[in-house]
C-alpha cells in the first residue's frame, strides 16, 4: 500500500507540474469542444488530434491525449442530452432517457448529473486501477473469443428490453440494426457483404453515420415535421442544478454501473462499449417503475453514463499493464507513445514509472478539472436551448454534417447520415423504437466475428462453449433468462387462474 | 388519418422488402454449415428472422389497431408542418441535406454550408436577413477555420483552392 | 437572396479558374496534399508525417497529410487515382495496394483499381515482420512449429490481423515455402492478434519488430522467424527466412510514395528529386529513429524493382490461398 502511495505521489509530481497540468487542461478543453461537436466521439476526437500532440515531450503528449479522450467523453453527453446526438455507440443510451429529461425542462440537472456520474465512476476506477491493474490484466486475458460468444449472448437477450413501446417492434428493430451490422467486408473471409460494389462501405455503415442520421437528423425532421416545435422549457436558474430526489435517485444506478463498466472494460477488445446499454438494461429490471424509462428516468441516465466512464478508464488496464492495444482507442494512445519512442510492453511500469504513474495521476486531475469545467459550463449548454429552434436546428444539421465527415473525410458516410435520417423520420412516425438498431449494430459483427473464430479455433466443436468455465457460465446463465422469460407469462396465468378458482 | 394509416403500411412493407434483400444476398456468399459458418450464414439467419418478426409484427397490428391516437408520435401533424415562408419544412430540409451533401466535395465546404444555411435561415424560416447571414457566416467560415486552423482538420475547399 | 447566391458562385468560380492554371517547371508552387489511405496513428501515418514534414522545407510550400481511411486502403488508393494528374495529389501506400486488387480477383469482384495506375516514387521504410509464439510455448524454434504441423496437418493456429492481411500474407508464404499448413484464425487488426497469442487462444502470430520487441525482452512472448533477408538491429538473434532456407517467404511492410500513372514524367522526376533531399534531412532521419523505424531508402527505378518483386510473391500467395474457408 505505501509502495503506491509512494508512486502515486512521483505520479502527481509529474502531473502537476505547471507544463503537464496546462497541456491536461488544453486537453480537456480541446476535448470538451471536440466532443460537443455532434458525431464526434472520443475515438475520432483523440485520434483526429493524435497529430497535435506530436511535437510534445511523451509524458505531456499522453496526458493531454488522456485530457483529449475524457473531454470527449463528457462533451459526447452534452449533445445527447441537448439535441438526441449520440457522439458514439455508447452514448446512444445517454439519449434514451436524457433527451427526455432535457425536453421535460431538467436539461440543467441532466448534464449535470452526466458530469457528476461520470466524475464520480472515473474517479473510483482511477483508484481501482492504480490498485490492482498489473494483477488484473494477466487474467484478463483468459476472455477469448468463446467467452465473448457468452457476454454477447446475454447482450443479445437484453437488446429487446430497450425498446419502450412494441415488444415484437423493438425485436424487429434490433433484428433490422444485427443486419444492417452485416454490411461491409467480412474480417475474416474478405467477402464483401452487401456492399452494393461500393468501395466506401467496404468498413461498413459506420456507427456514428448511422446513429447522427437515426437519431438526430430524424429528430430534426420530427420536430420541424409537428406543429408544435418542442417547447424545451427554459430552464430557470433553480432548475439548473439536480433537485435532492434526483441525486439520490441516481446515487445507486450510478456506483452499480461503476462496478458493472469497470469489470466490462477490463475484458480486452471493444467490450467496453456495450457496458452502458448493459447497465442501462440492468437499471430498467431493478427499477420498480420501469415504464418511466425512456420518459426521462433519472436512473437510466446516471447508470449508463458511470458505466461508461468505468469502462473507459479500465479498458486502459490491458495498455497500462500489459502494454497491449487491447481495444480500439488505447491503441491509438500506444502508437502515440511509439510516435515517441517508448515502446510499451509489460515492463512500462519499471521502466517509465513517471510516465505510467504521472499518466494515472493525471487521470485523477482531468476527472477533477472536467467536473469543474462541465458544471459551470452547465448553464452555458443549457441557454444554448433558448435558442429559438428555428435558427437551432439549421446550426445543428450542419454540425452533424461537420462532425460525420471529418470523422475519415467520406463523403459515403454523409450519404449514409442522410439515408439513416430519412429512415429514421418514416420509422419513428410510424412507432418504431430506433435505439435497438443501433445497439444491434454495433453488437453484430462483435458476436458474429467471435462465434465464427470460436467456432475455427475448436475445429467446429461446440465443447469450447462448455470447457472454458467463464463462457460456460455466461451462455448458462443467459440460458436461464430465456427459461425465465418464458416461464413468467406461463406462471403469471397459472397464478390468475389459481386466484380465480380461489374466488 | 388514412395517410398515416398509408405510410405506416409502406414502412412495414420496406422493412420486409430489406429483410429479403438480405436473405436473397447471403445466397450469393458462402453459406457454410452451422458448425463452420461462412460469411453468408449469420445474414442469412438474421434476414429469416427479421422477416418471421416482421410476419409477427403485423399479426400483432391487425388483432390490435395500428394507431392509438396517444402513442402515436406526433399524432397531430399533417406530415409536413408548413414554415413562416408557407414552404412545407421536412422536404425542404431533406432537399438542403441533401445537396449540401452532393456539393460538400465538388463546391466546397464553405459555400456549400453557407448557401445551405442561409436558405434554412432566411429561405425557409423567413428570419431577419442579418441574422441569417451573422449565423451563416460563423457556421460556413467560422467551423472551416475552427477545423482546420485549431483542430488541424482539413474540410473539402472545392471551388475555393485559391484559400490560403 | 437570389442576387447574393449568384454573385457568390460567380466569383467563387472566378476566383476558383484563376488560380488552377501551373506549370510542371516550377512544382510546386502550391500546397502538396498526400493522401495516406488509413487512420491517423498506423505505420503508415507515422512515416508519412515526417515526410511531409521534410518535403516542406525542401520545397517550401505546405505538404498536407489527408487521412483517407477505408477498405484496407482502397478509398485513399482510389481517391489519389481519381485525383487531377498534376502531382499535387500524391499517395503514402503499403503492401495492401497489390494485396486488395489481388484479393478483389480472387473472389470474384471487379477490382475497385489497378496497381498499374500507380507510379512508385520512392520507399521509406522496409520492416520485415517477426513470427512469435507465447513465452512459455513448448516450440523453441521455427522447425519444431514446421515439424509439430507436419505431424499433425492444421494442429498448430496462428492469429492474423485479417483476411489477406499484412500477418496472414507472410504466414501462408511461410507454411508454403516449409511445405505444412496452418491453422487461421483471423482476428479485427495485429493488437487483437497479439493478444490473442498472449491470451493462448491461439498458438502463433507475426508483428513488426518496433512493436514486439518490448513484448520479447520481458519473456512474454518469443521470437522465431524474421521474414527478411536480413537480421534486424532489433532483434539480431532471430533467423531470417533466408538463414532457414525459405526464400519465397520474403515479405515486408514497406511503405513507399506513389503518384498516379498520368502525372507527366517531368513532375514525378521533381518529386523524385525532392524526396532525395528530404531522406537526408537530419530531422527526419532523428524521427524516424525515435519510432525505431529504419530508414530503407529507394529512389524510383529501385523502388519499382523492389515492388515489382514483391508484389509477384504476394499475388502467387493470394492465388494459393484462393478464397478463404
Amino acid at each position: 500500500m505505501s509502495a503506491i502511495l509512494h508512486d502515486l505521489a512521483l505520479g502527481f509530481s509529474v502531473a502537476l507540474t505547471p507544463s503537464v497540468l496546462i497541456y491536461s487542461l488544453v486537453g480537456c478543453i480541446v476535448g470538451t469542444l471536440v466532443g460537443v461537436l455532434p458525431g464526434l466521439g472520443p475515438l475520432a476526437g483523440i485520434s483526429l488530434l493524435l497529430p497535435m500532440t506530436l511535437g510534445l515531450p511523451p509524458t505531456t503528449a499522453i496526458v493531454m491525449l488522456a485530457g483529449i479522450y475524457y473531454g470527449a467523453m463528457y462533451g459526447g453527453s452534452t449533445t445527447s442530452i441537448l439535441m438526441r446526438i449520440p457522439g458514439e455507440s455508447a452514448s446512444v443510451v445517454t439519449c434514451l432517457d436524457g433527451y427526455e429529461m432535457a425536453r421535460k425542462g431538467r436539461a440543467g440537472p441532466a448534464l449535470a448529473i452526466a458530469a457528476i456520474g461520470s466524475f464520480v465512476a472515473g474517479t473510483i476506477s482511477v483508484v481501482a486501477l492504480s490498485l490492482v491493474a498489473p494483477q488484473i490484466a494477466r487474467y484478463a486475458l483468459n476472455f477469448g473469443p468463446a467467452e465473448y460468444v457468452g457476454l454477447l449472448t446475454l447482450a443479445l437477450l437484453l437488446l429487446a428490453q430497450l425498446g419502450s413501446g412494441s415488444k415484437v417492434r423493438s425485436l424487429v428493430m434490433s433484428l433490422l440494426g444485427l443486419a444492417l451490422g452485416m454490411i461491409g467486408i467480412d474480417p475474416l473471409t474478405g467477402y464483401a457483404r452487401f456492399t452494393l460494389g461500393i468501395p466506401a462501405l467496404a468498413d461498413g455503415l459506420g456507427i456514428v453515420p448511422l446513429a447522427v442520421g437515426l437519431f438526430g437528423i430524424s429528430e430534426i425532421l420530427l420536430s420541424a415535421g409537428t406543429r408544435n416545435v418542442p417547447k424545451v422549457a427554459a430552464p430557470r436558474l433553480r432548475d439548473l442544478y439536480p433537485s435532492r430526489a434526483e441525486l439520490s435517485a441516481s446515487t445507486m444506478p450510478c456506483l452499480r454501473g461503476t462496478v458493472l463498466g469497470f469489470v466490462i472494460g477490463l475484458i480486452p477488445g471493444s467490450a467496453h462499449i456495450i457496458s452502458s446499454f448493459i447497465s442501462y438494461a440492468l437499471e430498467r429490471k431493478l427499477s420498480r417503475t420501469p415504464e418511466r424509462f425512456g420518459k426521462g428516468a433519472v436512473e437510466g441516465l446516471a447508470g449508463p453514463e458511470s458505466a461508461n466512464n468505468a469502462a473507459a478508464v479500465s479498458a486502459f488496464v490491458p495498455m497500462l499493464a500489459l502494454g497491449l492495444p487491447a481495444g480500439a482507442i488505447p491503441a491509438v494512445m500506444l502508437a502515440a507513445l511509439m510516435a515517441h519512442g517508448i515502446s510499451p510492453g509489460p515492463r512500462l511500469i519499471q521502466e517509465q514509472p513517471q510516465l505510467y504513474w504521472g499518466f494515472v495521476a493525471s487521470m485523477y486531475v482531468g476527472n477533477l478539472v472536467l467536473l469543474l469545467l462541465n458544471l459551470p459550463l452547465v448553464s452555458l449548454f443549457v441557454s444554448v436551448l433558448r435558442i429559438p429552434y428555428a435558427i437551432l436546428y439549421p446550426i445543428v444539421t450542419t454540425m452533424c454534417v461537420v462532425g460525420v465527415y471529418s470523422i475519415s473525410s467520406s463523403v459515403t458516410d454523409l450519404w449514409i447520415m442522410f439515408a439513416a435520417g430519412i429512415a429514421g423520420y418514416f420509422l419513428r412516425r410510424a412507432n418504431y423504437d430506433v435505439a435497438p438498431v443501433v445497439l444491434g449494430f454495433v453488437l453484430a459483427p462483435m458476436f458474429e466475428v467471435s462465434l465464427r473464430q470460436a467456432l475455427t479455433i475448436s475445429s467446429g466443436s461446440l465443447w469450447i462453449f462448455i470447457e472454458r468455465p467463464i463462457a460456460a457460465t455466461l451462455l448458462g446463465t443467459a440460458f436461464v433468462l430465456v427459461l425465465l422469460s418464458l416461464w413468467m407469462p406461463i406462471s403469471r396465468r397459472l397464478e390468475l387462474r389459481r386466484t380465480k378458482a380461489g374466488d | 388519418m388514412l395517410r398515416r394509416l398509408m405510410e405506416a403500411r409502406a414502412v412495414a412493407a420496406s422493412l420486409v422488402v430489406v429483410a429479403l434483400i438480405f436473405v436473397a444476398g447471403s445466397f450469393a456468399i458462402p453459406i457454410g454449415t452451422l458448425l463452420a459458418p461462412g460469411p453468408g450464414l449469420v445474414p442469412l439467419i438474421l434476414g429469416c428472422a427479421m422477416l418471421a418478426a416482421m410476419a409477427a409484427s403485423i399479426a400483432v397490428d391487425r388483432l390490435k389497431p395500428l394507431f392509438d391516437e396517444e402513442t402515436a408520435s406526433g399524432a397531430d401533424d399533417t406530415g409536413g408542418q408548413e414554415s413562416r415562408a408557407g414552404l412545407p419544412r421536412v422536404p425542404v430540409i431533406l432537399a438542403v441535406i441533401g445537396l449540401t451533401v452532393l456539393g460538400f466535395e465538388p463546391v466546397g465546404f464553405v459555400p456549400t454550408i453557407f448557401i445551405g444555411s442561409l436558405t434554412l435561415l432566411y429561405g425557409l424560416e423567413r428570419r431577419s436577413l442579418l441574422i441569417s447571414l451573422a449565423v451563416s457566416i460563423i457556421l460556413s467560415v467560422g467551423l472551416f477555420l475552427l477545423f482546420e486552423r485549431v483542430l488541424y482538420i482539413s474540410l473539402p475547399r472545392g471551388l475555393m483552392e485559391f484559400w490560403p | 437572396m437570389q442576387k447574393i447566391v449568384t454573385c457568390l458562385i460567380a466569383g467563387i468560380a472566378v476566383a476558383g479558374l484563376a488560380v488552377t492554371t501551373s506549370r510542371a517547371d516550377d512544382y510546386p508552387t502550391k500546397p502538396v496534399t498526400f493522401i495516406v489511405p488509413f487512420p491517423p496513428g498506423g505505420l503508415v501515418d507515422f512515416t508519412a508525417r515526417p515526410v511531409a514534414a521534410a518535403l516542406e522545407r525542401v520545397w517550401k510550400q505546405p505538404a498536407v497529410i489527408a487521412n483517407r481511411p477505408g477498405a484496407g486502403g482502397g478509398v485513399g488508393i482510389v481517391a489519389a487515382g481519381t485525383a487531377r494528374p498534376d502531382g499535387y495529389t500524391l499517395l503514402f501506400a503499403h503492401p495492401s495496394i497489390t494485396s486488395v486488387p489481388a484479393s478483389d480477383v480472387v473472389l470474384g469482384r471487379k477490382p475497385s483499381f489497378d496497381r498499374e495506375q500507380y507510379v512508385p516514387i520512392a520507399r521509406f521504410v522496409a520492416d520485415p515482420l517477426i513470427l512469435v509464439v507465447k513465452g512459455d510455448s513448448p516450440f523453441k524454434t521455427f522447425k519444431d512449429v514446421v515439424d509439430a504441423a507436419r505431424k499433425e496437418p492444421g494442429s498448430v493456429s496462428y492469429s492474423s490481423s485479417g483476411a489477406y492481411g499484412a500477418v496472414h500474407l507472410p504466414f501462408e508464404m511461410a507454411a508454403h515455402a516449409a511445405g505444412v499448413k496452418f491453422k487461421h484464425v483471423a482476428y479485427t487488426g495485429g493488437g487483437p492478434a497479439l493478444t490473442a497469442v498472449l491470451g493462448n487462444h491461439v498458438q502463433m502470430t507475426m508483428g513488426s519488430p518496433s512493436v514486439l520487441a518490448p513484448q520479447i525482452k520481458s519473456g512474454a512472448i518469443r521470437p522465431l522467424l524474421n521474414t527478411g533477408a536480413k537480421r534486424v538491429a532489433l532483434l539480431p538473434d532471430v533467423p531470417t527466412v533466408y538463414d532457414l532456407g525459405y526464400k519465397d517467404a520474403e515479405f515486408y511492410l514497406w511503405v513507399g510514395l506513389f503518384g498516379s500513372a498520368k502525372i507527366p514524367a517531368e513532375t514525378i522526376a521533381k518529386v523524385r528529386d525532392g524526396v532525395a533531399k528530404a531522406v537526408k534531412d537530419p530531422e527526419f532521419i532523428q524521427q524516424l529513429q525515435k519510432m525505431q523505424l529504419p530508414v530503407e531508402y529507394q529512389d524510383g527505378p529501385d523502388f519499382d524493382k523492389f515492388w515489382k518483386a514483391d508484389a509477384e510473391r504476394i499475388e502467387a500467395a493470394i492465388k494459393r490461398i484462393g478464397k478463404v474457408e
